[in-house]
């Protein structure tokens, strides 16, 4: 083809866009354009100012990585059970808090016997046991007290409940273990850290992005292979039919939130063991934050959970230090919500079905 | 519906008249802004406000469970009545102030009210609380226009024990440029307007003194991971950071700066926000060295101990940040000037003139309180306004007592 | 998905067990209640407040009917499944003894076992305040305990079982009557204050309702209850009619209620008129077009800053004109954010949809907040001194001449509202979402649609914003938390989802009954989480339902 024909072909495509889109295309070309712009103009800014070295990017890209496999792994509970209910489980997040209270009472006794420092590679598993354990539990319960009443209704009525809940998770912990911040004592060995390429990275990250990892294969596994992922596939399709060819619908709703609420309670324990302190007061802004990778990545989707945190932990992390800077902005690391929240709405304006998600029918979106 | 207008034309005519305005007398009391009659067996009720909801919850609770303390040291009595504290969550927003202070108000048998946590609240709260003719005792708004000279009429009632951000910014930037000798700052807050602003006060001090502030940055209260915000600072190469915050976002800054290895030699001053043990266990090993600026005098390191003992065994837990003695203080200077101005009469009632009950108040000097000697001055500002450098110097949380960990400094 | 939420005839129906079971298993959840009621350190902070003064605390009055319910949903099973009265109570106390087994057994664990170091709330203070007379940590107090759970569960059995219905319904109100009477005592305490002769002080002690009165009230409203009953009027609950005489109900009590109480009620009715005006301004999007918004709280605050950097006498303020001209140029400002936010979200949907506005509100809550935008908007430190609006020469200071205010306002939206509702519009909105694909092929324009509520939304919540500045009389971001949002979201459910007096019920239980409530400070939302959950179990549909919703729910 020849570069006239090309040009020609563009040309014609051009108009042909032109002809079948309405204004709203226009505008939304035009909120492009506009996004590219700033966009290019702060990068180019920002590597003009030439404040960061290389290594400062790298150690951004290692940060964002971390708080990003936190993210993945809530948003992952987030996601199981909103594949199969299509609802939003607001305490997930609360959930997370819990489980991770559960962590610190295991890892003190086990601390109390010595236990953590001298062989982390026994209290870990014991100490994600806990947190596991109590998340399905209260997750099963939120299952019990906000969503079973309200299957068969059509009412945001479980929306409610678990935005109530959230509160009850929340002010009850706050009162039961009280207000002030707590510390997971230390894990021997496992506080080290190691040196790869120059950068320097505790061994706590490495082992929260390899969980994060080791979940989502082992969720893929449960869905994929196991007959209970085989229910919850039917369930999620649609519920009325599964339980006509036998599946017992509700047994399937109860295993789904058991296992998104320990995942919740690893994601509660893997937070301290990276970040140290916890309060009752963390899981909600987390669970928002993993309420917005899930979605990121095309909720339902357990790739695109895994996906989404990470993006929306790199976006965190690089994204003031890469486009604020040009700017010359004053604090720009106080901005650094605008840039995830911001990120996520363009992404969805321009792929409304999140980055992995499949377009779903509109009786389903 | 009368009372209503005629309020309402009061109101109109001067912010300071209300209908209770007019001088009363009860008993063998006659009182300019009103009286309060305490019937024998009777409680003698005090409100309060803080932040007991949302993101300023540790702090808010301190200061009211602070205060409690305060009333059962004096056995829960004064001049033989039952000192009952209403307490009322004002969160740390302007409106939450304002309806807790009007929910205060609305009860005529409240002498006096301690409180708020937050500026933002006393701004809205304490003109309200002003014009039932209740002075208020602040343990933590400290924004230095709610006492400063060209203040508002409303504010006349308005009083508080924790010391004005100016005068705590001005100490630390002396004594870091002074006795620190470090010629570059950095500085962070929380997005609150009490760090932000003690943040703007220090740097507005430290450049006065000649030294350089090389990055101003905000953080927010909810931020896990610092270590961005810290790479950015560390490119500036400071050496000292001043970062008011409190306990959670001290933490994991304290925690993660060992991660920036060109961080390595900067110090860190913080506020009084972390004056506590919690803060011990939320950084960790990493807290020592934390040096934070805080009240001084032997008053305070001999009797602060034994209140953390105290709050602790009334509560389960010791107190989550500094400004718990605040409350303590605020109650305490409420209930002696309730002393010197409540009368009895026969019966054994008693009365209580607000406008006596706001002088006594106002008078207040000498007062052996838990963050040092308290007294008023014309415009309301009664802390006792020494300060300290206080380092910690062990991570065990068990060891905290001002004195031995953290230590005293300076001066 | 959640907000459009999709059905199935699936039901989950749990089996009843055996009548004694039941009541083991009431006993135990109930039992489980009332400790965690006491581990959160609720019962020693409520102990304080009393209901009844110098009877009955809060704190007293919830253990107390933790066991009365155990032992009356004991007894109404037992009752179900043909057990004999007798038998009935029996069981009915068996589970008020498990509830008060099971506060023994904490306070045996308080006493004699180190919970304390999880737990921080089990306190000897706990144990003392749970003696009532007797020794704390003695085998008196524990007997005292199991005797007072078998007793108090037995009188709720008695009541379930012995008691007519007719009685026993005049009983349960009258409980209730004076609970409320003491609870809310702030409001009715004022009311009286109106009458002459000290009648206030006569009725209400510091904290709560005396005993003379509360017990003159229970019998007042027991004895009308059964005479009303025996005159063989229908109960109003049931005529239809009802909704008719509710509304001029709640008109008249909206209309007086500031000039009649205290300035703290006229403060809160005017934060719930605020909510009010916020939550049509959510009906329009969500009730009506179907549209989920999280981040609603930015058009407040767009309202909020526009009159603050109009109307402030502070630095920031770009003008200084009267709170008339700024009010309208706040509204349209609003309307305007809303075609912003709407325009590039029109093609998200459902969940994304929701996603998509919490983030755009959470940006603006942080620009707000940011040192970036301080010079413009005040960053943490806020715009203050903002002018009341003046009327006539008056200036508009006190909280219920600003109620007033709002209530014009809120009194106008709903008239909006209510019109467009029915007009042509309208009608768009609701088969928007029904079902936008059939919309659009019946030749309704979607893009269009959806935008006109976006904006009309905005504008009612930046009338909102706009009486909150003068309010408040100051702005700061911290005002303007997602919170603000989620409690808009729930009050459009708790009041009916597309109903307008829903609207106002909701504003009234959700904003107010916690207003009222500030003294429970740190359990405040405890509760509130509590009720929510509660409101959707006892009325999924809402308090005050759309017609179209009542009809759906009847379906289900």
């Amino acid at each position: 083809m020849t570069a006239a024909a090309i040009s020609a072909a563009v040309r014609n495509r051009t108009a042909d866009w032109w002809r079948r889109s309405i204004w709203v295309d226009h505008l939304m070309l035009a909120i492009r354009v506009v996004v590219a712009v700033l966009v290019l103009w702060g990068l180019a800014g920002g590597i003009a100012a030439g404040t960061y070295s290389a290594a400062n990017f790298a150690s951004f890209a290692m940060f964002g990585l971390t708080i990003g496999s936190v993210y993945a792994l809530i948003a992952l509970g987030y996601t199981m059970v909103y594949g199969i209910l299509r609802m939003i489980n607001f305490a997930h997040g609360d959930v997370m808090m819990v489980g991770s209270f559960a962590g610190l009472f295991a890892a003190s006794s086990l601390s109390g016997a010595g236990l953590t420092n001298d062989a982390p590679l026994i209290a870990l598993p014991l100490v994600l046991a806990a947190g596991m354990a109590v998340g399905a539990a209260v997750s099963v319960a939120i299952e019990r007290v906000a969503y079973r009443p309200f299957l068969h209704v059509r009412s945001l009525a479980p929306l409610i409940c678990a935005i109530g809940l959230s509160f009850v998770l929340q002010y009850g912990a706050r009162g039961l273990f009280g207000t002030r911040n707590r510390a997971y004592p230390g894990f021997g060995w496992m506080e080290g850290t190691v040196q790869v390429a120059g950068l320097t990275i505790p061994i706590p990250q490495i082992v929260a992005f390899g969980a994060a990892l080791v979940v989502l294969a082992g969720l893929l596994a449960i869905v994929r292979l196991t007959p209970l992922g085989k229910a919850m596939r039917a369930v999620s399709e649609d519920r009325d039919a599964a339980a006509l060819v036998g599946i017992d619908v509700s047994r399937t709703i109860v295993f789904t939130f058991a296992i998104g609420g320990a995942m919740a309670g690893v994601a509660g324990v893997l937070y301290a063991l990276v970040f140290k302190q916890i309060t009752v007061f963390m899981g909600f802004f987390l669970g928002i934050k993993g309420f917005a990778a899930a979605i990121l990545g095309g909720i339902g989707n357990l790739g695109g959970a895994m996906l989404g945190g990470l993006v929306l932990g790199l976006a965190e992390a690089l994204g003031p230090a890469l486009l604020l800077e040009g700017y010359g902005l004053p604090a720009p690391y106080q901005l650094k919500d605008v840039i995830g929240y911001g990120m996520l709405v363009l992404i969805l304006i321009f792929r409304p079905q999140g980055l992995l998600g499949e377009r779903l029918a509109a009786k389903r979106a | 519906m009368t009372r209503t207008l005629a309020c309402t034309a009061a109101l109109a005519a001067s912010l300071l008249a209300t209908c209770a305005f007019a001088a009363e007398t009860l008993g063998p009391v006659t009182d300019e802004i009103g009286v309060v009659k305490i019937t024998k067996g009777d409680p003698i009720l005090i409100g309060g406000y803080s932040s007991q909801s949302g993101g300023d919850t540790n702090q808010g609770i301190d200061e009211l469970r602070g205060a409690e303390l305060a009333i059962l040291d004096n056995e829960g009595t004064v001049l033989g009545f039952e000192v009952q504290l209403l307490g009322e969550d004002a969160q740390c927003t302007a409106e939450g102030g304002q309806t807790a202070a009007t929910k205060i108000a609305g009860n005529p048998q409240v002498v006096a009210v301690i409180g708020p946590t937050c500026s933002s609240g006393a701004r809205a709260g304490a003109p309200i609380l002003w014009n039932a003719g209740m002075p208020s005792v602040a343990f933590g708004a400290t924004a230095p226009a709610l006492t400063a000279a060209d203040r508002p009429d409303g504010f006349k009632g308005f009083l508080r024990v924790v010391p004005n951000d100016l005068l705590g910014a001005d100490f630390t930037a002396t004594y870091a440029f002074e006795n620190l000798g470090v010629k570059t700052a950095a500085t962070i807050h929380d997005g609150s307007p009490y760090t932000e602003q003690l943040v703007r006060a220090f740097e507005k001090d430290f450049t006065e003194l000649g030294g350089t502030i090389v990055s101003s940055e905000a953080v927010s209260p909810t931020d896990t991971d610092l270590r961005p915000v810290l790479t950015r600072i560390s490119t500036k190469k400071p050496e000292l950071i001043f970062t008011p915050v409190f306990t959670s976002t001290v933490g994991f800054l304290l925690r993660q700066k060992t991660e920036i290895t060109d961080l390595a030699g900067t110090q860190v001053i913080g506020g009084e926000g972390v004056f506590s043990a919690n803060v011990i266990e939320a950084a960790g090993p990493n807290v020592v060295g934390l040096r934070i600026v805080g009240p001084s005098t032997d008053l305070f390191s001999d009797r602060f101990p034994v209140f953390v003992e105290a709050f602790k065994s009334e509560f389960g837990e010791a107190p989550v940040g500094g400004f718990s003695a605040y409350g303590y203080d605020s109650m305490l200077l409420t209930l002696k000037a309730i002393e010197t101005a409540g009368k009895t009469d026969d019966e054994g009632n008693l009365y209580i003139g607000r406008k006596a009950l706001y002088d006594a108040m106002m008078a207040t000097k000498d007062l052996p309180a838990l963050t040092g000697t308290l007294a008023c001055d014309e415009f309301g500002d009664c802390s006792a306004a020494t300060y300290a450098i206080w380092e910690f110097v062990s991570d065990d949380a068990s060891t905290f007592a001002p004195g031995e960990n953290p230590k005293r400094v300076y001066p | 998905m959640s907000f459009n939420v999709v059905t199935s005839s699936f039901r989950v129906v749990r089996r009843e067990r055996e009548a004694g079971a039941e009541a083991l298993r009431i006993g135990l959840i109930a039992g489980v209640a009332a400790v965690l009621f006491c581990l959160i350190g609720a019962y020693v902070a409520l102990d304080k407040r009393d209901v009844v003064e110098g009877v009955a605390s809060f704190a007293a009055v919830a253990l107390a009917a933790i066991a009365l319910v155990a032992g009356y949903t004991s007894a109404a099973t037992a009752n179900r499944q043909g057990r004999t009265p007798r038998r009935a109570v029996l069981l009915a106390g068996g589970a008020g003894l498990a509830v008060g087994a099971c506060l023994a057994l904490m306070v045996l664990a308080t006493t004699n076992l180190g919970i304390r170091t999880i737990l921080v709330a089990a306190s000897p203070a706990l144990v003392r305040a749970l003696t009532f007379g007797t020794t704390a940590g003695s085998s008196g107090q524990i007997f005292l305990l199991l005797a007072a759970g078998f007793g108090l569960g037995a009188i709720g059995g008695a009541l379930a079982t012995l008691v007519p219905e007719r009685l026993r319904r005049a009983i349960i109100r009258g409980v209730f009557v004076v609970i409320f009477a003491g609870l809310f005592r702030d409001v009715f305490f004022s009311i009286a204050s109106n009458l002459p002769g000290g009648v206030d002080r006569m009725i209400y002690g510091s904290a709560g309702i005396r005993l003379w009165p509360a017990i003159l009230l229970f019998a007042a409203v027991v004895a009308w209850t059964i005479l009303r009953a025996a005159a063989g009027k229908p109960s109003a609950a049931r005529t239809g009619g009802r909704s008719k005489l509710s509304i001029v109900l709640l008109v008249a009590t909206v209309l007086v209620l500031p000039l009649i109480t205290s300035d703290f009620v006229a403060q809160v009715a005017m934060l719930v008129a605020l909510y009010m005006l916020m939550g049509m301004g959510l009906n329009i999007e969500l009730g009506l077009a179907g549209l989920v918004d999280l981040g609603f709280v930015a058009f407040f605050a767009v309202g909020a800053y526009t009159v603050a950097l109009l109307c402030s006498n502070g630095p920031l303020a770009i003008a200084d004109v009267s709170f008339w001209v700024a009010l309208p140029v706040a509204i349209v400002l609003a309307a305007v954010s809303g075609l912003v936010f709407g325009l590039p979200v029109l093609r998200v949907r459902g969940d994304y949809l929701a996603m998509a506005t919490l983030g755009l509100g959470e940006i603006v809550r942080v620009l707000v907040l940011s040192d970036a935008l301080a010079p413009v908007l005040g960053g943490s430190q806020g715009i203050i001194e903002i002018d009341r609006p003046v009327l006539a020469g008056i200036s508009l200071n006190t909280p219920a001449e600003l109620y007033y205010l709002a209530l014009i306002l809120a009194g106008a939206v709903a008239f909006i509202s209510w019109r467009l509702q029915h007009a042509r519009i309208g009608r768009a909105w609701l088969a928007i979402r029904e079902d936008e694909d059939v919309a659009q092929a019946l030749g309704i324009d979607p893009v269009a649609s959806k935008l006109v509520a976006y904006s009309v939304g905005a504008a009612f919540a930046g009338a909102a914003g706009a009486v909150f500045a003068v309010l408040v009389g100051s702005v700061f971001p911290h005002s303007f938390q997602l919170l603000v949002s989620i409690n808009v979201l729930a009050i459009l459910v708790i009041g009916g989802l597309g109903s307008l007096p829903g609207v106002l019920v909701g504003a009234m239980v959700l904003i107010g009954l916690p207003e009222l409530l500030r003294e429970f400070g740190e359990f405040r939302y405890l509760f509130y989480g509590v009720a929510l959950v509660a409101m959707m179990h006892i009325r999924p549909e809402g308090l005050w339902p759309a017609e179209s919703t009542k009809r759906e729910m009847a379906d289900a």
